[in-house]
């Protein structure tokens, strides 16, 4: 098999703008933290890029990708350590670059997902407690549900689920891990005010950069689908956050700025799934619904009691879910001839294929998440003493603050 | 579709000329003056 020197180009690329993510994320997350927290908020990103790229070519890559062990449920362990994944084409997945380039690929997505959980638990979860958690979490809920849904034999690719850059793989199992999380570990002893919005302002916007590497790399090509992926992402992403200015200014009364930085990520996550294979009109919808639904659902926290501190299950598990059933809404052959149309192109089963698959991560990543919880604080806790708590894991866990003022 | 998403944009256009700012975001900028 050739090798496309532009397709493996824009797909190094890809990983490397997908890389970027995990620590904008940590700059999102960490302008959104009290200034007793700055750090272990940004090291939560950071060590995960750390932890998953050694437990992605070790272990995480053959679970997810290689060879279905016959139940559709987790692949095998032919490919532990790489073996066997070289620079021949792979042309279950993509036939045009070398295989350790998608590996690579994939492995920035396999960083990010569990990252994107640390916001739920943020300013009260010992480090120990969280490095155990995410290892965990990427071993037995993320590499199993990627397998699911993009490996070859995995049981909702064969259903016939519609995914394209990881709507249920990377944020529905994230936000719902997070919200059940949040709920185990309980509340922080005192909320904090967001201490630097300039610092999230510019996670956000690092962000929506990556994203482009997140879904138009994940045409896997250089060409009209990488293109048209690039163009409703940026649509979805504008929409979204333009959405929720406003509903927040009709529901506060003044456009917020932090809001509009939310409002972007819950657009970007929304069309993840759908940006393969809608049309513009169809991202401009699924950027009006993130906004809004989005937004709805943060509402909901201080109702629920639930200190999901970052509302990563509101932006995350709602953005994705909103996502993941938008593309059995309006995705359409037009744009990709080799997925399938939606409910609003004269293909309703494939609105029931996309219900079935959100169902499914809900529930296992819901149910995963709560026993690698309940194991971990039942043996080491979860959680920091109180006094360590009210002095910051910044300084109780790593002996370190973020600002000498003085 | 296309109809539905150019009525969302000229929806939200229209709701940012006609939506009021809220007093209160006035005086918190005057008080946030003050305090500069």
């Amino acid at each position: 098999m050739k090798i496309d020197s532009g397709d493996t180009a824009w797909l190094l690329v890809s990983a490397a703008l997908v890389m970027l993510m995990t620590p904008a994320l940590g700059f999102f997350y960490g302008g959104l933290v009290g200034k007793k927290n700055v750090l272990s908020t940004l090291t939560h990103s950071f060590f995960i890029l750390c932890l998953i790229s050694v437990q992605w070519v070790l272990w995480g890559y053959s679970l997810a990708f290689s060879p279905d062990t016959g139940s559709g449920l987790i692949g095998g362990l032919g490919w532990v350590a790489l073996r066997g994944v070289g620079f021949d084409p792979n042309p279950d997945y993509a036939a045009t670059v070398p295989h350790q380039a998608f590996m690579a690929f994939q492995m920035m997505f396999a960083v990010i997902t569990p990252a994107l959980i640390t916001g739920s638990f943020a300013e009260r979860v010992s480090f120990k407690a969280y490095v155990l958690f995410s290892l965990a979490w990427a071993t037995l809920v993320y590499d199993p549900i990627a397998h699911w849904v993009w490996g070859t034999g995995g049981w909702l690719h064969t259903l016939g689920a519609l995914d394209f850059a990881g709507g249920t793989v990377v944020h529905i199992s994230s936000g719902v891990s997070a919200l059940v999380a949040a709920i185990l570990i309980g509340r922080r002893l005192k909320t904090s005010e967001p201490h630097d919005a300039t610092m999230t302002i510019l996670g956000a916007s690092l962000l929506w950069f990556g994203w482009f590497g997140f879904n138009a790399g994940s045409a896997l090509a250089a060409g009209g689908l990488a293109t048209s992926a690039f163009v409703v992402t940026n649509t979805a992403t504008a929409m979204a956050a333009l959405t929720w200015l406003t509903v927040s200014w009709i529901h506060k009364g003044r456009p917020s700025v932090l809001g509009m930085a939310a409002g972007a990520v819950a657009g970007l996550v929304a069309i993840t799934p759908a940006s393969g294979f809608v049309d513009v009109s169809g991202s401009i919808l699924i950027g009006l619904g993130a906004g809004t639904l989005c937004y709805l659902a943060m509402q909901l926290r201080p109702r629920l009691r639930v200190d999901d501190a970052l509302d990563v299950w509101a932006v995350h598990g709602i953005g994705g879910t909103w996502g993941a059933i938008a593309t059995g809404l309006f995705a359409t052959v037009a744009i990709n001839s080799g997925a399938a149309n939606g409910l609003f192109f004269g293909n309703p089963s494939q609105l029931l294929t996309q219900v079935i698959a959100v169902g499914a991560t809900w529930i296992y990543a819901a149910g995963a998440t709560f026993v690698i919880v309940k194991v971990i604080d039942l043996t080491i806790g979860m959680r920091v003493r109180e006094h360590e708590e009210s002095l910051g894991l910044d300084a109780s866990q790593h002996g370190e603050i973020a600002y000498q003022l003085d | 579709m296309d109809v539905i998403a150019l009525v969302a944009f000229g929806v939200l256009v229209v709701a940012w000329v006609v939506l009021p700012l809220r007093a209160r975001a006035t005086d918190q900028a005057v008080e946030l003056e003050k305090a500069a």
